[in-house]
C-alpha cells in the first residue's frame, strides 16, 4: 500500500477521500484522543495507543492529537504508516514533553 | 625508536585532521539551555531542523527544501501552535493580565459564571491530594492539623482555621503556603505550565521545586505599643496617667515554616522505573481518559475556530517566513533565524488576536484544562517515583505570651501496600529561641514530639475522593512546665507590680501531652477543602486537665488558577 500523503511541502497534501494512518513514535508517549475537523476519531486509535486512522475530507483537514506525556523528555515523531512496513515523517518534535500536536492536511 | 616516534606523530596528525573534519561537518546548533522563551520552547525543534537540513543538501550545497526529513521538524515551529498547549502555556501570564484588565474595564457580565474567562477564574483543579498541608501546624492557636504533611500547593494555598489542638489559647489562624518554584515562576512571569520546566535561567529551579514555604498569621491577635500621653484631656482623668497602650495592628505573624523534600534518587529511563510508570498509567486509565477528553475538547475548539487559514495576508507572511528561515539556515545565521522565528511567533499571536475576539478566552480555557491534565500527570509521576524519602522542616513560632521557639521536624509519608490512604508520621524537637534568662528554671529544649495520622479517602458514587476521614494521635514530652511571658496585660486586675522586661512564670506541668483527633474533610470543587475535627487532650500546654474541643477550617488552593498565572503543579 502506498503512502497517502505528500510531505514535501510546508503542509502535507493528499487526495480527498484517502485514508490516512498516523503512527506516534515516542518511547513512552501514548495517544489518547484524536480529531479531524472537530470530528472525534478517537475510536480509531489502536489498542497500543500508538496509531489512529481516518478519512480525509475535501479541503483543509485540521488534525488534533492529544497524548499522555512521558515521564521524562523524549523525541516525538508523528509519521504516516503506509501499511507495508514503511513510514514517512509528518511532524517531529525535539527532546521535550508534549501533550498535544496539531497540523493540517490539504486534500483535493 | 625514530620510526616509532614518526609513526606516532603521523597517527596523531591523522586523528587531529579527522577531528577537525568532523567538527567542520557538525551542523551549527543553538545552546538551548541559554535561550529564553518564547524561542527556548521551540529550540529543540529548531536544532532538529538544523541537523536534518545539514544532512540533506542538494547538489548546489543548499538545503533540500522538499526533503520530508527536513520538513518534519520545520513543521514543529513554522506554525507556532503545532503543540497548542505549548503555545497557550507561553501566553498564560500575558492572557491572564489582559483578561483581568478586561474584566475590570468592561461592565460585569450578566452571568459571570457563563463566560469562559470567569470559568477559568473561578473554577479550579480539584486537588484531593492526601499529602498536602494547607493549614497551620499542630502548635498553632488555630489549626486543624495534628500531624503535618510534606506537600503544599503548586503555587499558593490559603487556609483559615479555628480551634486549638495542643495550645491553651484558642485562636483563628490564616495560613499562606506554597511551593518555592511555583511562586518564583509565577512572580517572575515564567512559564510554569510546562511538563519539563528545564530552563536553566529559573534560579535554582531544581532545588526550589522541593522547597515548600508557609507563613501563619493569628488574625484575632492585636499588636500594641506604649505611648506617652500629652496630659489629661479633662478634669476627671488623674494626672498620673502619663502613658497608654495603643493597638497598632490586628493580625500577627504566628510562625514561618520551610520544608525541604528529600527524594529517592531514580532514573526515569531505567527499565524498573518505566515498568512502574506504565503500571501506574494503566491503573489510572479512566482518570486519564476523562482529563484528556476535556483538554482535547478545548484544544479542538481553539484550533478549529481560528481564522488564520482564511487570512490571505497572514498566509503570505507565513510563507515568506518559511522562505526566510530556510535562507537563514542556509547562511548559517542562527541569530537571524532566532529573530525571524520570534517575529513569526509574535505575528501569529497578533493576527490571531485580531481575527478572533474570543482568542484570549479560548487560551484561558485551554490553560485551565492543561493545568488539570498536568496535575494528573504530576501525581502519577510522583506515584511511580515513590513518596518522598523524607521531608525536613524548620519552623519558627511565636505563640501568644510565650517565648519564641524553633522547631525541627521530620515528616514521613507512607502509602501502605494494598491499602487506600496515606500514613503520615512526624517526629520533632522544639527549642526556645533567644537568650535563656539568667537563673531560668528551664532549659533550651522545649519539647519533643511524635505523631501519626492515617488519611482514608471516602469515595461516593460517581464522585471519587469527595471526602477524607483522618485519625491522628500526638504525643509531646516536655522536660519542664511551659513558660509564660508576664506583661502588664496578663497581670490580674488591680495588681500593682513593677515587672522586669523578661518576667516569666512556669505554668502547666512537665511530662506527657497526649492528643487524639478525628477529622472529616470535604474536598469541594475548585480546590476548596473544609475540614471538621474533634479532639481530646489530656491537658494543654499551659493548663492541666482533659480538654475536648473542635476545630474547623477552610482552605483554597490557588494552583487552580495556574492557567491565569502560568503555574506549575508541585508537591
Amino acid at each position: 500500500m502506498a503512502c497517502a500523503l505528500d510531505v514535501t511541502g510546508n503542509e502535507p497534501t493528499a487526495k480527498k477521500g484517502a485514508t490516512v494512518t498516523l503512527k506516534v513514535i515516542g518511547a513512552n508517549t501514548t495517544l489518547r484522543q484524536a480529531s479531524v475537523n472537530q470530528t472525534n476519531v478517537s475510536a480509531n486509535i489502536d489498542a497500543t495507543r500508538k496509531s489512529v486512522f481516518f478519512d480525509l475530507a475535501d479541503g483543509r483537514n485540521k488534525v488534533v492529537l492529544t497524548f499522555f506525556p512521558p515521564p521524562a523528555p523524549e523525541t516525538l515523531d508523528i509519521v504516516e504508516d503506509c501499511g507495508d512496513g514503511t513510514t514517512q515523517p509528518v511532524l517531529s518534535f525535539g527532546i521535550s514533553i508534549h501533550a498535544e500536536a496539531t497540523f493540517d492536511i490539504i486534500a483535493s | 625508536m625514530r620510526n616509532t616516534l614518526h609513526s606516532a606523530t603521523v597517527a596523531t596528525t591523522l586523528i587531529l585532521i579527522s577531528l577537525q573534519a568532523a567538527s567542520a561537518q557538525a551542523p551549527a546548533q543553538f545552546e538551548c539551555a541559554k535561550e529564553q522563551d518564547p524561542f527556548f520552547s521551540y529550540c529543540e525543534d529548531v536544532n532538529g531542523f538544523l541537523s536534518d537540513a545539514a544532512a540533506n543538501k542538494n547538489a548546489a550545497g543548499k538545503i533540500d527544501r522538499a526533503n520530508p526529513q527536513v520538513r518534519r521538524h520545520f513543521r514543529a515551529f513554522w506554525k507556532v501552535y503545532s503543540d497548542p498547549t505549548r503555545f497557550t502555556a507561553l501566553l498564560a501570564s500575558n492572557i491572564a493580565f489582559k483578561n483581568a484588565l478586561s474584566s475590570v474595564v468592561s461592565s460585569l457580565p450578566s452571568s459571570p459564571s457563563d463566560s469562559a474567562v470567569s470559568r477559568a477564574a473561578i473554577s479550579g483543579v480539584n486537588q484531593n491530594r492526601l499529602d498536602k498541608q494547607s493549614g497551620a501546624g499542630s502548635n498553632a492557636s488555630g489549626t486543624t492539623s495534628l500531624v503535618e504533611k510534606a506537600g503544599t500547593a503548586a503555587i499558593l494555598d490559603f487556609a483559615l482555621e479555628s480551634g486549638t489542638l495542643t495550645r491553651t489559647v484558642n485562636g483563628n489562624t490564616a495560613t499562606l503556603s506554597g511551593n518555592a518554584d511555583g511562586l518564583w515562576r509565577t512572580l517572575t512571569g515564567r512559564q510554569a505550565l510546562c511538563f519539563d520546566c528545564k530552563d536553566s535561567k529559573a534560579l535554582g529551579s531544581r532545588i526550589l521545586r522541593d522547597i515548600n514555604l508557609s507563613a501563619a498569621f493569628l488574625i484575632d491577635q492585636q499588636s500594641s505599643s506604649a505611648a506617652t500621653t500629652a496630659g489629661p484631656a479633662n478634669s476627671s482623668t488623674p494626672p498620673s496617667v502619663t502613658s497608654v497602650v495603643l493597638p497598632t495592628q490586628t493580625g500577627k505573624l504566628a510562625g514561618f515554616t520551610a520544608r525541604y523534600q528529600l527524594w529517592n534518587p531514580y532514573d526515569p529511563h531505567s527499565a524498573a522505573f518505566l515498568s512502574t510508570w506504565q503500571e501506574t498509567v494503566k491503573a489510572a486509565d479512566d482518570e486519564i481518559d476523562k482529563a484528556s477528553k476535556e483538554l482535547h475538547g478545548t484544544v479542538v475548539q481553539l484550533v478549529n475556530e481560528n481564522r488564520l487559514d482564511q487570512d490571505d495576508q497572514f498566509q503570505r507572511v507565513l510563507q515568506s517566513y518559511s522562505d526566510t528561515i530556510f535562507d537563514d539556515a542556509d547562511a548559517g545565521d542562527l541569530d537571524k533565524l532566532r529573530r525571524d522565528l520570534v517575529a513569526m511567533y509574535q505575528t501569529t499571536i497578533d493576527t490571531w488576536t485580531r481575527d478572533d475576539p474570543e482568542f484570549n478566552a479560548k487560551v484561558a480555557t485551554v490553560n485551565l484544562s492543561l493545568a488539570k491534565y498536568k496535575d494528573l500527570w504530576q501525581r502519577l509521576l510522583e506515584k511511580a517515583q515513590g513518596k518522598p524519602l523524607l521531608t525536613l522542616e524548620y519552623s519558627f513560632n511565636r505563640p501568644p505570651s510565650q517565648p519564641e521557639t524553633h522547631d525541627v521536624r521530620f515528616v514521613f509519608g507512607y502509602t501502605p501496600r494494598g491499602a487506600v490512604g496515606l500514613l503520615s508520621v512526624n517526629a520533632a524537637l522544639s527549642f526556645y529561641g533567644g537568650a535563656i534568662p539568667a537563673g531560668a528554671k528551664y532549659g533550651r529544649l522545649h519539647d519533643g514530639q511524635v505523631s501519626a495520622e492515617y488519611d482514608r479517602p471516602i469515595t461516593l458514587k460517581n464522585n471519587p475522593n469527595q471526602a477524607t476521614f483522618s485519625l491522628a494521635a500526638y504525643w509531646q514530652y516536655q522536660p519542664d512546665p511551659s513558660v509564660l511571658n508576664i506583661t502588664a496585660g496578663n497581670l490580674a486586675p488591680g495588681t500593682n507590680i513593677d515587672l522586669p522586661q523578661n518576667a516569666q512564670v512556669l505554668l502547666g506541668t512537665a511530662g506527657s501531652l497526649w492528643v487524639t483527633q478525628a477529622k472529616f474533610t470535604i474536598n469541594g470543587k475548585s480546590g476548596i477543602k473544609i475540614p471538621f475535627a474533634v479532639k481530646w487532650a489530656n491537658k494543654t500546654d499551659l493548663l492541666s486537665g482533659n480538654k475536648l474541643g473542635a476545630q474547623v477550617g477552610i482552605s483554597y488552593d490557588f494552583s487552580s488558577l495556574s492557567s491565569l498565572f502560568g503555574g506549575s503543579s508541585g508537591q
